[in-house]
Formats: structure tokens, sequence, C-alpha cells
């Protein structure tokens, strides 16, 4: 009962190539043909598994960086320890792990709602002063940014830098020495944060974390399109400074707690800053942060491992106490 | 922690089980790498926020499934995408298999993978292990996107048949 039509339809469908008339065929045929519906599915179940049958079958695609748009492994069954771990742990720990220490986006704090106190800067950075990016890849020491190639540069491009004189500019979407470059597309800019100093601010797990940074780009040529996006983990102090974390899929397995901004997608006007921001409620456990900052071209678009004026400035972090209602 | 109840809890233990079948679904429908997770996260918070509304004895899956449903059709239209019609995900959705994408289909997927011959590994290594879209997949290989869509196409096939031999199999012993 299947046609080589059908496919063609529920196939680009899949790849997301369909035209605006094939859209429209696809949608008739779905809700017309319950054939074709049940074909739907027995093809869309290969393409649905295939992403986790890929990381089982040959591992995740970048061993060192670009890990974006990622849930946190709890949601990623490639990741047996931490499934077996959180399943096997109590009812009330583990829901609460999940809703606090996983998904805690700043649309959970809608829920909770902020209260006010005492604010703990741990971050204010225009990128005024301070060493130069290191271009090793993830960070092994706190107080410094390091990542894939970027500099700190003053006004260019028509670019103002948003804070003060200087600003950081993504230049390359790999590093010193990375494996398999061919295939980068994504400049990753990361810094530890050490917050074992500030640990009776949160020892109760009562501390938020807001991040957030001004993202710009040159006026860049119509038809291209680029788009920022900022993650904030939290980490013990053995995964954040033993090297693991520059190895496969160890930032998403072994974090604490993860959130990240929704994608940034800039706009074509160097004059504007556009900012992103999130929250983290900080586990009780945790000994250092890591903020993952990475600007890439869309899925749709080939990538590019170079950039040609894409800017970080006024990178914020703080902390406050904000009890659960 | 006090603002969750047992049913609650409960409720979000069985999205953490059924997680993979629903990212699976969610892509089904919305077939961009980027926008799974971000719908993912919805659905957690949707199904978080309408768990009383759910009874544990019934079926999670397809509660679940519908609120996924909603959220890909409220994230769609917040994205001012290509539009996509209520009535056909309402129709996909009715449809949807019960054991869709159930996890043992998931590790048999994998060895088929692992089988696959190198041109066919090579695109899909690309399409769901680098999680490139047919157009950067034509760039990067230096081929026209519609001979691009026809391997993906070709591969998902052979994979299909594969794992459902797999299944069979396993069934027989």
């Amino acid at each position: 009962m299947n046609e080589p039509h059908w496919d063609y339809l529920i196939q680009g469908h899949l790849d997301d190539t369909l035209t605006e008339s094939e859209r429209a065929e696809f949608d008739a045929l779905v809700l017309q043909s319950a054939a074709a519906r049940r074909r739907f599915w027995d093809l869309a179940e290969i393409h649905g598994l295939a992403r986790d049958a890929a990381r089982i079958a040959w591992g995740h695609a970048d061993p060192s960086a670009d890990q974006e748009d990622e849930l946190p492994s709890s949601l990623n069954r490639p990741a047996p320890n931490w499934w077996t771990r959180f399943i096997t742990r109590p009812l009330m720990p583990l829901a609460a792990g999940l809703a606090i220490g996983v998904l805690c986006t700043s649309m959970v704090f809608a829920y909770v709602g902020p209260s006010l106190g005492k604010v703990l800067t741990l971050l204010q950075d225009s990128f005024e002063s301070g060493p130069a990016p290191l271009v090793t890849g993830v960070p092994v020491e706190p107080g410094r940014w390091s990542g894939d190639y970027s500099e700190v540069v003053g006004e260019q491009q028509g670019v103002k830098p948003e804070s003060g004189q200087k600003m950081l500019r993504f230049l390359r979407a790999d590093y010193e020495g990375k494996p398999d470059p061919e295939h980068s597309g994504i400049a990753d800019i990361y810094r530890l944060i050490d917050v074992r100093p500030y640990r009776q601010e949160f020892a109760d797990g009562a501390a938020v974390v807001q991040f957030s940074a001004a993202f710009n780009a040159f006026a860049f040529p119509e038809g291209e399109a680029y788009e920022f996006k900022m993650w904030l983990y939290a980490f013990d102090a053995q995964t954040a400074t033993n090297g693991s974390l520059r190895i496969g899929n160890t930032r998403n397995e072994r974090n604490l707690a993860v959130a990240s901004t929704g994608r940034i997608k800039l706009d074509r006007n160097p004059a504007t800053w556009q900012r992103a921001a999130g929250d983290l409620r900080l586990p009780a456990d945790t000994d250092f942060l890591l903020i993952h900052i990475a600007v890439r071209r869309p899925p749709n678009l080939p990538p590019k491992p170079t950039f040609a004026g894409h800017y970080l400035d006024d990178v914020r972090l703080t902390m406050r106490h904000s009890p659960l209602k | 922690m006090s603002e969750f109840d047992e049913h609650t809890l409960r409720v979000q233990q069985l999205f953490v089980r059924h997680q993979g079948e629903l990212k699976a679904f969610v892509f089904a429908l919305w077939p961009d790498f980027a926008e799974t997770e971000d719908v993912m996260q919805e659905v957690f918070l949707t199904v978080t926020k309408k768990a009383s509304t759910f009874r544990i004895e019934t079926n999670f899956i397809a509660w679940a499934r519908t609120v996924a449903r909603y959220e890909v059709l409220a994230a769609r239209r917040k994205r001012a995408r290509t539009q996509v019609k209520t009535e056909v995900l309402e129709a996909l959705e009715a449809s949807c298999p019960v054991d869709w994408a159930a996890d043992r289909k998931l590790a048999v997927l994998a060895r088929c993978m692992e089988n696959l011959a190198p041109k066919a590994r090579e695109i899909m290594q690309l399409r769901y292990q680098h999680e490139h879209g047919p157009g950067e997949i034509a760039g990067i290989l230096g081929r026209s996107v519609n001979s691009i869509g026809v391997a993906l196409a070709k591969a998902r096939i052979a994979l299909r048949e594969c794992v459902e031999r797999q299944l069979k199999q396993t069934e027989a012993l």
C-alpha cells in the first residue's frame, strides 16, 4: 500500500526539505489516508530514534566541544550511568533533581518566583582587562576565558562595545589541536568560576545564579544567519578540573545542574546588542560553574569554520538567595 | 521542594522513563534538532504544571504525546516558521502506534547503524551524529541536496528493514 510519492513526501518532511506546495500535498495526504499515516510512523520511527542510536553506535559527534543545543544527559538515552543513578534514587530527591537540577531553565523559575535579597556578583566581564582568552578548548582552571580561537578587540566593523572600550570577537570554530576540525561550525568560549568561597550562600540549596551576556555582529549579508546560545553548568571540583570536560559528552553526563538561554538569532544591525539571560538553581554540592557561550550558523545552512564579525560583551553572573516556595 | 506533591513527582518520574519516546515523537513532528530540545523542555514544564490532571493508572505516553503535540504547535507558531496545521498534527498523534520508538528498538537500530555500508554510514553520521541538515551535508560532500535526500531516504528504509528483521529474529528465539 506504500507509494513512492508518499515516501518522497514523508522523507521530505523528515528532512525539512518540502516546498510549500509539497507541504500542502503532505498535509492533505496525512489527513486523508490512514495508510499514509501508518507509513509516516514507520519511516519516522527510524528518524526519531536515529540521533540517540547514532550516539550509541558511533559516539558523540564532537568529542571536545560543540555540544550545543542539548538537554542534560538525563534526557538523552545514551547516558546509561546517569540514567541508572537517576532512576534508582528515592522518589522525592529524584524529582527534585529533575525539576531543580536538570531542567532549571528560566521557565521553571517562572513558577517558583524570585525573592529579593542579597545579590552577589560572581562575574562581570566586559573584556576591559585581564589576560587574553586561551585557545585550548574547555578550561581546567578558573578565572580565564578559553575555547576556540577568539580575540579581545575594540570598536570595529560598525560594532561598538556594549560596555567599556573592548569586547570579545569569535574568530573560528576550532581551537589549538582540535581533532576533526573540518566538521566544526560552532565557535565556543568557556569560563570556569570557583564558587567554593561562597558556599555558605548556597549550602541550603536556595541560591539562584542569574547569567546573561550581550551579543552583536557585523552587518552580515542578507541570506546569512547566525545564532548565539549560552549555558551555565554546575560541577564538582574533580569533574571541573581534571580535564574530563574536554572528553566526549562529559559535560552533559557529569553536571550537577545545567540551564541555558534560548537561541538568540542575531539581527543584521551592528548598532544593536542583543542580550540572553537565564537562571540556574545552584545545587548545594557545587564547586565550580562553567559558562559556555557559542555562536553558529543555524543548522539549515552549511557550517562555516570562521566568523567574520561576531562579538560578545558584558557577561554577568549574579547569585541571590531565593528559597523555593 | 515543597511545591511538588507526591503525585507530581510520580508524573515527572514517568516523564523521565518515557522521555526518549517523547523526544522521538517531537522530532518526527518537527525535524529540527535544536527545536526538539527546546520543545522537550516545554513539554516537561507543562507535564509538571498539569500533573494533577493526569490519572496515574491511565496511559502516560498517550497523555504526554498530546502535551508534546500542543507544544510543537505553540513553538512553531512562536518561531513563525512554516506553519503547520493543527489537524495534521492531531491526525498524526492519533495514529501513532502504542509502542512506537520503544527503547528495545533503539539498541537494535544502533546495531543496524554499525553495519551500514560505508557511504550510507557517512551520510547518516553527518545527519544524525553531526546533526547537519541535507543542505549542509550537500555542501560538505559536494553533492546536490536532492541526491542527499534520496540517500537519506534509502538509508532509513534499509535501517527500518534491518530493525524489523532483527526484532523478528529476537522474537523467534
